[in-house]
């Protein structure tokens, strides 16, 4: 062993003195943790990229906005979403942890999330904030858990049993939104403003269309099965034409009147390009031909269906039901836009006017299949008989587009609108 | 921080200091990242040292950058850190043993080109900023915190040769800017001493 110099001794002396000034320096460093800055509670302003319309153009522009009723920042959790990060399913509920979000305060407390992920949290809580006050403007208070259950990077199999990519849907056995993971160089299907409206609805349709036709055991509801309502349930081979007839329109109009309902939201009638561009041009709203899918044409696509190769259901999912539903989209805008011409009202009061009108119309879905007999099929027409007789006052022009929806592709019946009282209506020739 | 900074530059003009002027170092850190977990992050490291005896002062510079997204949202942090380092060398180690002894004897021995391990204590005051620029279609935005403040302690070795240089600093840092607000720093430089 050294001997140990004169050196070290002075300065193990020195050391004596200066570790202990280093430990006391580690101790008060310890203390300042309780200067934690406290987390943002309450309503928490923070910039998240929105749609716009500016001069009838929409674009992607980053706005502050503030998040309500906000329980943790850190978290993005409070009283209308709570995020779940890649969870599993259990007990039909879902199962996880709450991923982290990361933001910088920056001037004026105006929180910026740091990545990505965050980016999308907030900008979901932000939309599933204003999509349930605009729910319970309309009486809906009751149709969706709140706060919203949110799956975020959810690990989800396909069909062919691969890892789903690039989608979202409302899961009716969990109650929670689920956006998987997205792949794309497009706006992230959670940050579209869009899409994200489009899978609300699928939670309104689902808990006013299907759960009371579950509840009360309808022969329709069980042929269905659409609890998972973007994922394929197989047929059994007592399914009839009529069941999926069924299938094939109800589906059809969920997802049409969830585009309708992507509408009223975003006022973007091309709202899937940002995300989907591949499945935009089949879906745009701005179409006004006044056609639709007719009973002749999805018993054509259900024959199709059962003589092909693959699972009818599956068949139909990719050649029927957003062709079905685009037809009612198209038409509902059309009324919207037209009441709020006719009738001087804003784009926005009349959006809020049809809407309301066709959750009442939803609610009639559950009493007209409890009316079907095993044999009967639901009239494709009775979006628009369902419009023309509410109390809602038509224009002519108004009632000019039910007529013609109602006429399309109908050699049998003829109508005309008549003038009834101050409101015109669509009656039979 | 000019007012730091000039008031640095101004102590090696009224004592006699060796000045440690490094090279870009490699500095790692163990805190939250966007991938959901709490790992070791990479940030580049600028500092410059004045040693006086026993004493040590430097200034230094980090700098970290993240970037998230795809080409449509595009979302990307900057950290920019300034630090003041307050040091005390408590042991040096020297390793060829003649030279030990001669200093013992109080031989007058120049330690200069002799390799050596050199023991610090530190204190450590800054200040950090983050900046976000998040891109989304065609627009972007760039938003920046307010310069926190940061406190620390730590330990440093030092390697010395001739004027050849290297030095293993580890901090632990404080400052409400971090996530966590607690972050073990270790720094890897190497530079010369003049």
């Amino acid at each position: 062993m050294l001997k140990k110099s004169v050196v070290e001794t002075v300065k193990s002396q020195k050391s004596f003195k200066s570790l202990s000034l280093w430990l006391s320096l580690c101790l008060g460093l310890a203390a300042c943790q309780q200067n934690k800055q406290p987390e943002p509670t309450g309503t928490v302003q923070v910039q998240i990229p929105l749609s716009a319309s500016v001069n009838g153009q929409v674009e992607y522009k980053l706005q502050n906005v503030y998040l309500q009723k906000i329980e943790s920042l850190r978290n993005v959790r409070g009283g209308y979403a709570q995020f779940y990060y890649a969870p599993g399913l259990k007990n039909n509920s879902l199962d996880g942890y709450s991923p982290v979000a990361y933001f910088i305060e920056a001037a004026q407390s105006l929180f910026v999330p740091k990545d990505d992920l965050s980016t999308q949290m907030a900008t979901l809580y932000y939309h599933f904030q204003s999509l349930v006050q605009f729910s319970q403007a309309m009486g809906l208070s009751d149709v969706t858990t709140q706060p919203v259950q949110v799956a975020i990077q959810a690990k989800v199999m396909d069909e062919s049993q691969g890892v789903m990519l690039d989608n979202a849907f409302f899961d009716g056995r969990s109650k929670a939104f689920v956006f998987v993971r997205y792949s794309l160089n497009d706006l992230p299907i959670s940050v579209n403003g869009g899409i994200v409206a489009h899978e609300y609805f699928h939670s309104i349709f689902y808990n006013l269309v299907y759960e009371v036709m579950k509840k009360t055991n309808l022969p329709v509801a069980q042929k269905i099965r659409d609890e998972t309502l973007h994922q394929d349930v197989a047929v059994t081979d007592k399914v009839t034409t009529q069941d999926l007839f069924n299938e094939t329109y109800l589906r059809g109009l969920n997802e049409g009147l969830a585009d309708f309902w992507a509408w009223v939201y975003t006022t973007d009638s091309n709202f899937l390009k940002w995300s989907l561009p591949a499945y935009s041009k089949s879906r745009v709203l701005n179409v006004n031909d006044r056609e639709y899918w007719d009973r002749q044409k999805i018993e054509n696509t259900v024959t199709l269906a059962f003589i092909s190769d693959e699972n009818p259901t599956s068949y139909l999912g990719r050649n029927a039901i957003y062709q079905v539903g685009t037809g009612y989209a198209r038409f509902l805008k059309q009324l919207s836009e037209l009441k709020s011409s006719e009738q001087k009202i804003s784009l926005a009061d009349a959006k809020f006017v049809v809407a309301n009108q066709l959750v009442e119309f939803l609610k009639t879905l559950p009493v007209q299949a409890s009316k079907l007999t095993s044999a009967d099929v639901f009239d494709v027409t009775s979006l628009f008989t369902f419009m023309n007789q509410s109390k809602s006052v038509l224009s002519q022009k108004e009632c000019v587009l039910i007529k013609d929806y109602l006429s399309f592709n109908n050699t049998t019946d003829k109508y005309e609108c008549v003038v009834d009282k101050n409101s015109y209506k669509v009656v039979k020739k | 921080m000019k007012l730091l900074l000039s008031l640095l530059l101004l102590i090696p003009s009224i004592v006699l200091a060796e000045v440690q002027v490094f090279l870009p170092g490699i500095q790692m850190r163990f805190q939250d990242t966007l991938h959901q977990a709490r790992e070791s992050v990479y940030y580049k490291n600028y500092a410059i040292h004045y040693q006086m005896q026993s004493y040590i002062l430097g200034l230094e510079y980090n700098k970290s950058s993240e970037d998230s997204g795809n080409s449509s949202l595009k979302v990307e942090s900057q950290t920019d850190e300034w630090l003041m380092v307050a040091g005390y060398s408590f042991y040096t180690w020297i390793i060829d043993r003649s030279i030990a002894h001669a200093i013992d004897n109080k031989k007058n021995v120049s330690i200069k080109e002799t390799p050596r391990f050199e023991f610090f204590l530190h204190g450590v005051l800054g200040k950090t900023q983050t900046q976000v620029k998040t891109s989304v279609v065609n627009t972007s935005s760039t938003q920046k915190t307010d310069w926190d403040d940061v406190v620390g302690v730590g330990a440093a070795v030092q390697f010395k040769i001739g004027y050849f240089l290297t030095s293993l600093d580890t901090h632990y840092l404080q400052s409400k800017g971090f996530s966590p607000n607690f972050v073990p720093v270790t720094t890897l430089k190497i530079g010369a001493e003049f």
